[in-house]
């Protein structure tokens, strides 16, 4: 009985040590992790043929310690979709991830989040200039630009581009989104292929 | 001390580590499995040996992705078991990844061949 019991024991703690490993997933791709871990330490002492105790050491160690097997986890969700989809939640996701994990993501996740505010800032402005002419523009404050709204009461700003934001907005604003979003893809991909050596 | 060149092995390790998506997805063509079933697929069917700890994290991916979903059943073994189905896109990705598979092992089979009928003549007494 103490046996069984130390067995448990020592399945707790490896799962614990997982969990711990794992970080800041989400709690319920964690739950699903554990429970994949779980039962397939379970499904092998189902098979037993020898001691209890003698499988899930053996199966612990062909798991590989728990902080290994979590970097593994880690590592192959950086590799997911964003890797290979252009979905902006999925980019954002995995730059959210990487940005998690040290300075060099951190700025990936601000380049994408710099991307997409200049295209969305194009696209807005060509589209809304002619309701509010007057008001949208690229604007120059000395010494600084401004791209967007600028209120009726401020009048230190000069307009630069006049209607010509339109097609120069329909234009950079979708440049500015496909091309962010191939550099983070790019981004993405080198960082996993690097992973998959380091392996 | 042994005089063992890393070179080939560390090939081989990554040859299989790039295999092993496909290898995952194609276990599950014919019918859902679990974890250890899929492991154990490999094995009989490839003889490909896949360490378990690189079995789950790569099926986490693929359930990310929408490759895969899995689901509990209970197996009539006392405890239920995790079964992964491929879904529809998980289909498709397996037949193109399978295609892609043919034509790179077509060409790398045409490259090679050299080299296996020199190691063949040179071996030989003939």
């Amino acid at each position: 009985m103490a046996t069984q019991t130390d067995t448990r024991t020592q399945i707790e703690r490896y799962l614990l040590r997982l969990r711990t490993g794992l970080g800041r997933m989400p709690d319920a791709e964690k739950a699903e992790i554990l429970s994949d871990i779980r039962n397939h330490i379970e499904e092998r002492l189902a098979d037993a043929t020898t001691g209890q105790a003698e499988i899930v050491a053996e199966t612990i160690a062909a798991l590989g310690s728990p902080e290994s097997l979590a970097e593994s986890f880690q590592r192959e969700r950086l590799m997911a979709r964003a890797s290979v989809s252009a979905a902006p939640s999925a980019l954002l996701h995995a730059t959210f991830q990487w940005a998690l994990t040290g300075l060099r993501g951190f700025l990936v996740f601000l380049v994408l989040l710099c991307g997409y505010s200049f295209g969305i800032a194009f696209l807005a402005c060509a589209l809304l200039k002619p309701f509010f002419w007057n008001h949208i523009g690229l604007w120059l404050d000395p010494p600084a630009f401004s791209l967007g709204f600028i209120s009726p009461d401020w009048h230190g700003a000069r307009e630069l581009l006049g209607w010509w934001i339109i097609p120069i907005g329909y234009s950079v604003g979708p440049l500015f989104l496909i091309w962010t979003t191939r550099l983070v893809q790019w981004l993405l991909r080198r960082r996993s292929a690097q992973s998959m050596e380091a392996l | 001390m042994a005089n063992k060149s890393p070179g080939p092995d560390n090939w081989d390790a990554q040859l299989r580590k790039g295999c092993l998506e496909l290898a995952i997805l194609a276990s599950l063509w014919a019918e859902p499995l679990y974890g250890l079933a899929i492991l154990r697929a490999l094995v009989s069917r490839g003889g490909m040996e896949v360490a378990e700890g690189t079995l789950y994290p790569i099926l986490n991916r693929l359930r990310i992705d929408g490759l895969v979903t899995s689901e509990w059943q209970d197996a009539g073994t006392g405890h239920p078991r995790k079964y992964y189905t491929l879904t529809g896109s998980g289909r498709a990705k397996a037949k193109e990844m399978a295609a892609a598979w043919g034509a790179f092992s077509a060409q790398m089979d045409e490259i090679v061949s050299a080299v296996r009928t020199k190691g063949k003549h040179h071996g030989d007494a003939n």
